[in-house]
């Protein structure tokens, strides 16, 4: 009962903007079988990618979400399989999934790494006393940042493949890497 | 039919537009390496799928795809889904440019080489002349494609990936609308 009289607001939005998208539909003349099956399927789609997108507001909810439904059934006059194709598309468009991962990797005009230093470092001091004791101290004190050192400057993994390694999102690979890379400037005097 | 009816359709009009659609993502995406392989891959792809599927919605379809694909195999994680709409923002303003040009040439001289002729030294003119601020549009979408409150942004990400798709969507549209046209018309 105290679940149902939070979330009551959000249940009849819901439901007015499933009737407006069905209407909408139905205005251009579609089969309620294919109207229904192009919103689950885009509804299903978006709960399978996960992490889905929101808007704050409701009105720009109802707005974009019934033009994005507006523009699938536009396709599907034009075809059935293109707009399912599309409606998946969309789905994952509208999810963190689609979110660009290595952002934060990409280099300018050729410009080296901003980590260049580290990495060189360690490509060429790979058993120096200090970058061994620094080595171990992060691993014992904080196994994700010790991870993410290991994969960037060892294993020279992209933040995508590190994202994905350790299901963080890119800025917050970005934000660990930048710490671990202070740290390791300071501890090993470079 | 031989070979050679196709001839001038490939050399004027797929050949041209791939080639177009290899130096707009390449200067959109400040490629340096592997621009000459991207190209000529370009070319094939782009002639063979539009050669094979003629006057169809899924050949179109199939470019997409297969260019991001293709991205994917030479730049690797330097190609991101962003990528699709950008080809979008390619093929729209192929699309504008074709259409005016059959507006303005085809309607009034009517010559089927001088309306070719103008849409292509159009094309390439768009390149020329905005060949150095074409970035600009991967750093727009760099900049408000993923969600980060702690940055003001001018638009939020939901709303501007939603802007994308809907775009996107109604795209797909004008190109079959374009195509049925076409047909209509017996070919251009």
């Amino acid at each position: 009962m105290e679940w149902l009289k939070k979330n009551i607001g959000g249940i009849i939005f819901n439901i007015a903007e499933t009737i407006v998208i069905f209407l909408v539909g139905l205005a251009l003349k579609l089969e309620y079988k294919f109207i229904i099956m192009l919103m689950l399927t885009f509804l299903i789609s978006r709960g399978m990618f996960g992490k889905a997108l929101h808007f704050k507001t409701w009105y720009r909810c109802l707005i974009w979400s019934t033009l994005i439904m507006l523009s699938i059934f536009v396709i599907l006059k034009v075809d059935l399989v293109i707009s399912i194709l599309f409606a998946i598309f969309g789905a994952l468009i509208m999810t963190g999934r689609s979110d660009i991962t290595c952002l934060y990797l990409w280099k300018n005009h050729g410009e080296p790494s901003k980590y260049q230093d580290i990495i060189d470092f360690i490509k060429y001091n790979e058993f120096d006393d200090r970058l061994i004791e620094f080595e171990k101290k992060l691993k014992e004190s904080n196994t994700i940042e010790y991870l993410i050192y290991k994969y960037r400057f060892k294993d020279h993994k992209t933040f995508g493949e590190i994202s994905d390694l350790l299901e963080l999102d890119g800025p917050r690979v970005a934000e660990k890497l930048d710490k671990v890379a202070f740290a390791v400037r300071i501890y090993c005097k470079f | 039919m031989n070979l050679l009816n196709y001839l001038p359709e490939i050399l004027l009009g797929q050949i041209p537009e791939a080639i177009y659609f290899a130096l707009f993502m390449i200067y959109t995406k400040r490629l340096k390496e592997h621009r000459f392989k991207f190209i000529i891959l370009m070319i094939i792809e782009y002639t063979l799928i539009m050669e094979t599927l003629r006057f169809n919605i899924y050949a179109h379809l199939f470019v997409f795809i297969m260019t991001y694909l293709l991205l994917k195999v030479l730049y690797k994680e330097k190609s991101q889904i962003i990528d699709i709409f950008t080809f979008g923002i390619a093929s729209i303003i192929l699309m504008i440019i074709s259409i005016v040009s059959y507006l303005v040439i085809w309607k009034t001289i009517g010559i089927y080489y001088i309306f070719i002729l103008v849409s292509r030294i159009l094309m390439f003119s768009f390149i020329l002349v905005f060949k150095d601020k074409l970035y600009k549009i991967q750093d727009l979408y760099k900049k408000l494609w993923n969600r980060n409150d702690k940055i003001k942004k001018k638009m939020k990400s939901a709303t501007f990936r939603a802007l994308n798709v809907v775009t996107f969507n109604f795209m797909f549209f004008i190109i079959n609308c374009c195509l049925v046209f076409i047909l209509m018309n017996g070919g251009v």
